[in-house]
């Protein structure tokens, strides 16, 4: 990736500018170093950048003459470079925040102003730099480019200490008188983004896919064992059978307080879209694994009777069927009185293997 | 193409095979691996090793392999690996009780439905008399047969897998209980992406935990480590329980409640993060973010790339990212070491010198050359460990200071990159840039602060040529990073803490050198199984300061304890239904944070639902305020109550009856929220209710109970709620059900939402009692918990554990999973 052109006009004006401080006190470099580092500056920019850096330096300068010339090359930056922060004043110059709340509600101090002063570097940081963007998918977003690696890893060495010779460093670290009085300026460079976005979906990112094969178990209760829990534990309301349900909490939902014959039959026909959708289900299975393991058994595990797989979605296929023969025609209180008395008198273990009616 | 290798620690565990009852005979492989091998022939012969098979990963690519006995029948295995992927072989065991003594006929009815998840998922499933693989929690009062169901291989396969292997494990067996309900009825849920899943298991996992409670099921869910992975297949949730209506209620509640549909997401990422410092989140800050994505219920996903964020709303979105910045990001610190252009290091003085001790917390990146001269070391900037120094600076010191003597003579550079959230640029840097320029006085250094236009965050690099001096400044730097902490105090609070002109809290602040920020919580999300309380308070510091912010909180503390002895407090009656339809409302409406922001004052929702039926709800204000919210709050969030008495307690047996013929279809068809306890029966319904759906709903009830030989002797309806003020003596007796701010000292500050309300410790309500029957009866057991779960646990552990050696975290497993099994203990 090329750098952003927008960036390299600036480190060449901020280059330009530390040429002109230096001759308000700055020790000049020998002219013969300066003529050969001309020709790497005009082939990399990196280079400029990195030499750059050594006019920021005070060699062997007086620690009363710091403070005058670090303000004055901020006053000179800060004309310059409008968007390139550098140097002091930052207290003055509060920059907004990317990532202030678009919603004040959150951050809303209860007594704002009372202690707005303690808190204003948070307070005074604008809204303008958040946006929140509506897209209708994840790839539909263009994210900023990745330059991490190629900035931040195996970056050549900075030249600390101005010249420096090839020969070894570590006698010249002892042996240096300058070394406790050395010290640098803080390098700034910091461009914001201008706008921090959030991007505003209409469901949630990596949605996923009903994958049947990998559903074993929810197909398990689904065919094996969901008639079972209702016939062990039936739902319904208070003695009244004729609202029991068959699948799922919302069939109770339609049932009427005072419910007429027609009403029920309504109700009946309402609810068979609901129970094709496993079978829909089941045959896609079928299809896909019948052919391999047509020939397998096993045990289910309720009545114990073995079965083939072929079997199973035969019974699957009048799973609609059997649950309309369970439509009970006798009188409301004596079928339940009927069923109450059997788990009393019946002892657990007949009970929970008797065959589905 | 890129130019790097990154090397880090992988680790993995060998499982041998032994005996067993089943096997799917899937993964099972003679032993290969030469490393393993040459380990296994120090401990058994040569013709044993033949006939042993294993389960082992072993990439022919690694190096500096280590390997240690866990058990007889285990071996982890360490090494150094340059590939990125993090799978690793590990294992989920479970018990399973068996109530017949016909085990033959019982694993013949596992097998089909074994082998399937085993070739679906790619594992080996092996079942075993003795409890292979992990040592069970002892418990004296099983003496029950039991046999033990484990699935091995890839964790990325088994995560996928383990909510059906446990629903599987629950259509098994039987809870014990010699009469109806004898199984457990397991009901499934779709959903359909993982990234909504911290949104269903609610904050620190309020929302399983509630309806755990409420509804007496189980609930297996994929472990929030599926966030990272890339799975396909929808995610499932199973409900378990022994009543059947109340699995099926418990599943729809939750999927109404949260109603993903009706929702907008919000998406974020941070695209310029080093592939090393990604790598170094997956693998050592995985329970860090964890913690975060259940507190903020977001998704935080940490890929090879970049790191990507999703929130139901933007502040949300803005305070997951900050935190995760804060408490990720700021921590971890790339090092650049750079030598002399005539010295070279290799790979293996790399391997040796970083990965020698295999509890090195640390990735290296070097250039993919065998010989060069600079290498990236990522890093924590603190030690993490209270036992050995896991600090990037003890890595470091070895390897530049240690006793090769190579690098030292030739360092050329040393630097440091930090990163830091854009709003601490003014914090770190100090007064016209005094902290950094102190610190470069203080040693030879040089530091930059740089952003560019595609970064996410500030750079801060610190350049020294000796490591002596970059030592001292590392320091210096880290010292100057924010120390942050937040927590909830009600905003009722807020004004007496800063005091007239915010002159109180800047006293705090001076006296302890901390800054304070308070905001309000009001208009953040809520839903209808939980109320969220969302930190409202940040104690800021530098970090050498750390120790103020507790200093800083007690002091906020004490002035909330002083406060809330002068303030009066309103008492409401209130019922466990009351609660449910309460937080119902409060979901739909965020009725709750409106009249606190209206009336100025702080209603003590409990944290739990209150099982006592004299519970009491507090609102905390002044004289007219509480009473005003008071009233408001019944008007507009509480429904009617009607209490019947019946002339004998409900049958216990028969209590599973009562919720499928009364509780739940009362709830589904007339919106009535029944609960009962002994022989009182409370109905919670709506103020609007039909006269005559009423009148209907007891004659239903009637009828019920005549079937059982019971009536209704006594009945009352309940429209007044507000019991009046309290004064501050009555306040102490009060302060047991409806609990106090001393609470807050035993709270989590980090990991959880600070809640001062807390429910005193109650008896389990829907206990199941003892009984001998009179003639020698069979004695009646109560439902048998699950005891042992030693895997990674299944999505609502409270304490979420990332260990890859079980041994650590199965104490702590078993303990969270026991205290969720169907609700009761």
């Amino acid at each position: 990736m090329s750098p952003s052109p927008s960036v390299s006009p600036r480190r060449t004006l901020n280059n330009k500018s530390s040429y002109i401080n230096n001759s308000g006190g700055l020790v000049l470099p020998p002219t013969q170093f300066n003529l050969n580092q001309q020709p790497v500056l005009s082939f990399q920019q990196k280079a400029t950048f990195d030499s750059n850096q050594q006019f920021f330096y005070y060699p062997e300068s007086p620690t009363k003459n710091l403070r005058p010339r670090f303000n004055s090359i901020s006053q000179v930056n800060k004309g310059v470079n409008e968007d390139h922060y550098t140097g002091g004043g930052s207290s003055n110059n509060n920059r907004p925040s990317r990532y202030t709340n678009t919603m004040g509600a959150a951050n809303t101090n209860v007594n704002s102003h009372p202690h707005h002063q303690s808190v204003s570097h948070l307070n005074s940081k604008s809204l303008k730099f958040n946006q929140t963007k509506e897209v209708s998918s994840i790839n539909e977003i263009i994210f900023p480019s990745r330059t991490c690696t190629k900035k931040r890893y195996f970056t050549k060495p900075i030249d600390l200490y101005g010249t420096r010779s090839s020969t070894s460093v570590a006698p010249k670290l002892t042996n240096s008188p300058t070394k406790s009085k050395t010290n640098f300026n803080i390098k700034k460079c910091i461009l914001p983004r201008s706008v921090v976005t959030t991007y505003k979906l209409p469901s949630p990112v990596h949605e996923t896919i009903d994958d049947i094969s990998k559903k074993i178990i929810i197909l398990l209760i689904s065919l094996k064992f969901e008639k079972n829990y209702h016939f062990l534990q039936p739902i319904q309301l208070s003695t009244n059978s004729k609202t029991r349900i068959s699948k799922s909490l919302d069939e109770l939902c339609g049932v009427q307080l005072t419910s007429t014959l027609r009403q029920q039959k309504q109700l009946q026909g309402n609810s068979k879209p609901v129970k094709n959708l496993p079978n829909s289900n089941a045959k896609q299975r079928a299809g896909a694994s019948v052919s391999t393991n047509a020939n397998e058994s096993f045990e289910l595990s309720f009545d114990g009777k073995a079965m083939d797989r072929s079997d199973i979605f035969r019974m699957v296929d009048s799973f609609s069927i059997a649950i309309s023969d369970e439509d009970e025609e006798d009188e409301e209180e004596d079928s339940f009185q009927q069923r109450s008395a059997n788990n009393r008198i019946l002892p657990a273990e007949i009970l929970s293997n008797e065959p589905l009616k | 193409m890129d130019n790097f290798k990154i090397y880090s620690t992988v680790i993995t565990t060998a499982f041998l095979q032994v005996p067993h009852l089943y096997t799917t005979n899937r993964l099972w492989k003679p032993i290969e691996a030469p490393f393993l091998v040459e380990f296994l022939q120090k401990r058994i012969s040569s013709k044993e090793l033949k006939n042993t098979k294993a389960i082992c990963h072993i990439d022919p690519s690694w190096v500096n392999l280590n390997a240690s006995f866990i058990r007889d029948d285990m071996i982890s295995i360490k090494a150094t690996t340059d590939d990125m992927d993090l799978d690793a072989i590990c294992r989920i065991s479970l018990p399973l009780p068996m109530n017949t003594n016909d085990l033959t006929a019982e694993l013949e009815k596992m097998k089909r439905i074994l082998l399937d998840l085993s070739e679906k998922f790619n594992l080996e499933l092996i079942i075993t008399k003795e409890p292979a693989y992990f040592t069970p929690e002892q418990t004296g009062e099983s003496k029950e047969l039991c046999i033990y169901v484990h699935a091995l291989g890839f964790r990325s396969n088994l995560m996928e897998c383990e909510p059906q292997l446990l629903a599987f494990v629950d259509l098994i067996k039987k809870n014990g209980m010699t009469l109806p309900p004898q199984h457990y009825i397991i009901e499934p849920m779709e959903l359909n992406s993982y990234s909504v899943l911290p949104l269903y298991m609610g904050v620190d996992m309020e929302n399983f935990k509630h309806i755990s409670r409420a509804f007496k099921t189980s609930i297996y869910a994929p472990s929030l480590i599926t966030l990272s992975r890339d799975l396909k297949a929808n995610p499932q949730i199973f409900f378990s329980g022994a009543v059947h209506s109340l699995s099926l209620l418990a599943r729809k509640t939750l999927r109404e409640s949260i109603s993903v549909n009706s929702k907008s997401f919000f998406y974020r990422r941070l695209t310029n993060i080093t592939p090393g410092k990604l790598l170094f989140i997956r693998k050592y800050y995985q329970q860090k973010v964890n913690q975060l994505i259940l507190k903020y219920q977001s998704l935080i996903r940490v890929t090879n790339e970049y790191i990507e964020f999703q929130s139901i709303s933007t502040n949300l979105l803005e305070m997951v990212i900050k935190n995760f910045t804060i408490q990720v990001l700021h921590e971890i610190v790339e090092v650049q070491i750079s030598l002399n252009e005539n010295c070279a290091m290799s790979p293996e003085l790399i391997i040796d010198s970083f990965f020698g001790h295999t509890g090195n917390q640390i990735v290296v990146i070097t250039p993919k050359e065998d010989s060069f001269n600079q290498l990236i070391v990522v890093g924590n900037q603190s030690s993490t460990d209270e036992a050995s120094d896991t600090s990037i600076l003890h890595y470091l010191s070895d390897f530049i200071m240690g006793s090769n003597q190579v690098i030292n003579p030739n360092l050329r550079q040393i630097k440091a990159i930090f990163e830091i959230h854009p709003d601490f640029e003014d914090f770190i840097s100090g007064k016209k840039n005094g902290k950094l320029t102190r610190i470069m006085e203080l040693s030879a250094c040089l530091i930059q602060l740089e952003m560019e236009e595609e970064d996410d965050n500030l750079y801060l690099n610190l350049v020294s040529d000796s490591f002596p001096d970059f030592k001292e400044s590392f320091k210096n730097v880290i010292n100057e990073f924010p120390a942050e902490e937040s927590f909830f105090i009600p905003e009722v609070c807020h004004r007496p803490i800063i005091g007239t002109g915010g002159s109180l809290i800047q006293a705090t602040m001076r006296k302890h050198n901390v800054f304070i920020q308070f905001s309000n919580s009001f208009n953040l999300p809520q839903n209808k199984i939980s109320m969220i309380r969302y930190d409202n308070v940040i104690i800021r510091c530098p970090r050498k300061n750390k120790a103020n912010i507790c200093l800083a909180k007690n002091d906020l503390k004490q002035i909330v304890q002083e406060y809330d002895s002068l303030q009066s407090k309103t008492l409401i009656r209130f019922s466990s239904g009351q609660y449910r339809h309460i937080l119902h409302v409060n979901g739909q409406k965020n009725i709750i944070g409106q009249i606190e922001k209206n009336e100025n004052v702080y209603i003590m929702i409990p944290l739990k639902e209150p099982l006592d039926g004299t519970s009491q709800l507090s609102i905390q204000g002044n004289d007219e305020n509480a009473s005003r919210a008071a009233n408001e709050l019944v008007n507009s969030a509480f429904g009617y109550e009607y209490e019947f008495k019946i002339d004998q307690e409900i049958d216990p047996n028969k209590e599973y009856e009562f919720y499928n013929l009364i509780v739940v279809p009362f709830l589904q068809i007339m919106n009535i929220i029944v609960t009962f306890e002994k022989d009182l029966i409370t109905f919670t319904f709506e103020k609007d209710t039909n006269e005559n759906t009423l009148t209907k709903a007891i004659e239903l009830l009637s009828n019920y109970l005549e079937t059982q030989k019971t009536k209704i002797i006594f009945k009352k309806i309940i429209k007044k709620f507000v019991l009046g003020s309290a004064s501050s003596k009555s306040n102490t007796s009060n302060s047991n059900t409806n609990g106090n701010f001393r609470s807050m000292n035993n709270a989590k500050s980090r990991t959880t939402i600070d809640n001062t309300s807390q429910s005193g410790a109650s008896p389990q309500r829907h206990k199941m009692p003892v009984i001998t029957t009179v003639g020698g009866a069979q004695a009646i057991k109560g439902y048998i918990p699950n005891t042992y779960y030693n895997g990674y646990g299944y999505g609502y552990g409270y304490t979420y554990e990332y260990d890859y050696n079980y041994a650590n975290s199965n104490k702590a497993q078993t303990n969270n999973r026991h205290k969720y099994q169907n609700g009761r203990k």
